[in-house]
């Protein structure tokens, strides 16, 4: 049982990770901007975030520098969802400093079993 | 040069002059022996008659002394006036024994005039000795007017050789003068294309010096004003270039998000439902679902294919060394999920060692992943596909072989073109986009290599890559 975060500007995916997430009896909050997460993040303190790379305004990218510029923050395990599947995205990811990263189309078991790993070890 | 032949002429004519006046001299000396031959004549013709009354005697000595007389006038001649005492004198001597004894002796009729035999021994002893002081004087004028002739040719060919020299002396000073006047601006003009080499705008040739070389530099000038015109429009072309790279990937990861998301969401709603409803569907639901998923995936990978030859062909990477082991691994792996579900066999002959070259790992690794998925998808079910490494100090083969379907012969010129798909592959519905070859041939040509394809329809194909090892 673990607090997760879920950005995602597309209302489908959101409920789809939602949905699949809870169903490991995990608790949900959903936002759609990075600029949302980042206050989720700090307000909610959440065990984990699964973020979006491609959102209006704050991207996922932006985001997770905002999240780890903050100290309370800076431990925080980072999944980024990405449709990009070019390496230098990739590599921009990790860079940003993500744990990990999934490219779309996803399969929701395996966003499902890459949060229980990092979620494993981050404890 | 004018003066080295005005030399010349005037050493020739010096030399010609000296010659022409020994020349003359010894032709007065052969008129003078004549004449010396005639007045012996003369006299001993004068005797006969004198003597003994002999008429042959008389007209002996009027021929020769008109003889005697023309020679004079022709060592005259010879001399060109130039005299000397002892000729006058000799001249003289022989005038007296002519007039004083000869003339009176050819009439000795009148006996009163008849001069003694005495006197005219006595002028002609006189008339001899000046005759021999005229020989010898004229023996040493042809003596020393040859003398004079040699060391007038001597003096001569020495002073066409000094001047010669001379000349010799005055070229190279001047051309060492011209080589100063000349290399100066030429070393500024070399100074000035250097500069241009090193690419510095702006840099001018100065135009001075000589004309020619004012007009070398005017031409220079030209040339760098036109180079600067050009780089700046290579400039121009890179950065619009760069811009539209930029644009291009830009355009990519914009579709690919937009066209991935909701592929995401059907994907993982069908995933979901699929879970959910485990063991509880008709299998006839079942398979429509697998159905849906089936078409996802492809739509997936169509996507991936488009996108990838839209942005993926041009980006400059970097070049690492790569074990082409572990690449064929990734590669089969890849594609051992679609081999397995018809039975395909992948079997990769055993390589000698590792195979190390210089490539860019994802290109070359999605290159063999296309070919072998081409080899797998054109295969017939339960088929075989080979894979071979044939590995060279500075180049590497790759084969592929299946043993499907093939290509039929007049569509093979355009296989490797975008888009294009064999007709047999079309007819029996098997998945593509036309462009995993064309991509696999691209990233070989990147890599120093190229790809040939050999197929002999419902027989199989052989795709054979090769790449450089980027050894040296």
């Amino acid at each position: 049982m673990a607090r997760i975060l879920v950005a995602d500007d597309d209302i489908d995916i959101r409920e789809l990770v939602e949905f699949k997430l809870a169903t490991l009896g995990h608790e949900i909050t959903v936002v759609a901007d990075g600029a949302a997460a980042v206050e989720a993040c700090q307000a909610w303190r959440p065990d984990l975030a699964v973020l979006d790379v491609m959102m209006p305004g704050v991207s996922g990218l932006e985001a997770i520098r905002a999240i780890r510029a903050d100290p309370a923050l800076a431990g925080l395990p980072v999944i980024l969802l990405t449709a990009r599947a070019q390496e230098s995205d990739v590599e921009t990811g990790f860079d940003s400093g993500a744990d990990d990263y999934i490219t779309k189309p996803f399969s929701p078991r395996e966003l499902a079993s890459r949060v229980e790993a990092l979620l494993a070890r981050s404890t | 040069m004018a003066v080295l032949a005005l030399a010349g002429v005037s050493a020739t004519v010096a030399v010609q002059r000296a010659d022409e006046h020994t020349t003359h001299l010894r032709e007065a000396e052969i008129e003078h022996l004549r004449i010396g031959r005639a007045l012996a004549t003369a006299e001993s013709a004068l005797t006969r008659w004198v003597d003994q009354g002999d008429r042959s005697g008389l007209r002996d000595f009027r021929d020769a002394r008109v003889y005697l007389l023309e020679r004079r006038v022709d060592l005259a001649r010879e001399l060109d006036g130039d005299r000397s005492a002892a000729l006058e004198a000799e001249d003289e001597a022989v005038d007296a024994w002519l007039d004083g004894y000869a003339a009176a002796a050819e009439d000795p009729t009148d006996d009163a005039t008849t001069p003694s035999r005495a006197r005219g021994a006595a002028l002609l002893d006189t008339a001899d000795e000046a005759y021999d002081v005229a020989a010898d004087r004229l023996t040493v004028a042809v003596d020393s007017a040859a003398t004079r002739a040699t060391w007038t040719f001597r003096v001569a060919v020495g002073a066409l050789v000094a001047l010669g020299a001379l000349a010799v002396l005055a070229a190279q000073r001047g051309r060492s003068r011209l080589v100063q006047v000349l290399v100066t601006p030429l070393a500024r003009l070399e100074a000035a294309t250097q500069h241009s080499g090193r690419r510095q705008p702006g840099v001018r040739a100065p135009v001075d010096g000589p004309a020619e070389v004012r007009a070398i530099a005017r031409a220079i000038n030209d040339l760098l004003g036109a180079q600067e015109r050009a780089r700046a429009a290579e400039r121009r072309l890179q950065g619009d270039q760069r811009a539209l790279d930029a644009a291009r990937h830009d355009f990519a990861s914009n579709v690919s998000h937009e066209l991935r998301t909701p592929l995401t969401t059907i994907h993982g709603q069908l995933e979901v439902v699929a879970d959910e409803f485990e063991g509880r569907m008709d299998p006839r639901h079942e398979r429509m679902l697998a159905a849906a998923q089936r078409n996802v995936e492809r739509l997936t990978t169509l996507i991936d294919d488009l996108l990838l030859s839209a942005d993926g062909s041009q980006r400059a990477t970097a070049l690492l060394d790569t074990d082409l082991g572990s690449l064929l691994a990734a590669s089969v792996a890849d594609v051992a999920l679609a081999a397995g579900a018809r039975g395909v066999r992948i079997e990769v002959a055993p390589l000698r060692g590792s195979v190390v070259l210089r490539a860019d790992p994802p290109a070359l690794q999605r290159a063999i992943t296309d070919l072998l998925s081409n080899a797998v998808k054109f295969s017939r079910d339960g088929g075989l596909v080979e894979v071979q490494v044939v590995a060279g100090a500075h180049e590497v083969q790759v084969m592929v072989t299946d043993h499907g379907i093939g290509v039929p012969s007049a569509e093979q010129p355009l296989l490797g073109t975008r888009f294009f798909r064999a007709s047999n592959a079309v007819r029996l519905e098997i998945a593509g986009t036309g462009l995993g070859l064309r991509r696999a041939r691209t990233a070989a040509v990147r890599h120093g290599g190229d790809l040939v394809v050999r197929s002999v329809e419902d027989e199989g194909t052989t795709v054979t890559v090769r790449l450089s090892t980027g050894a040296r």
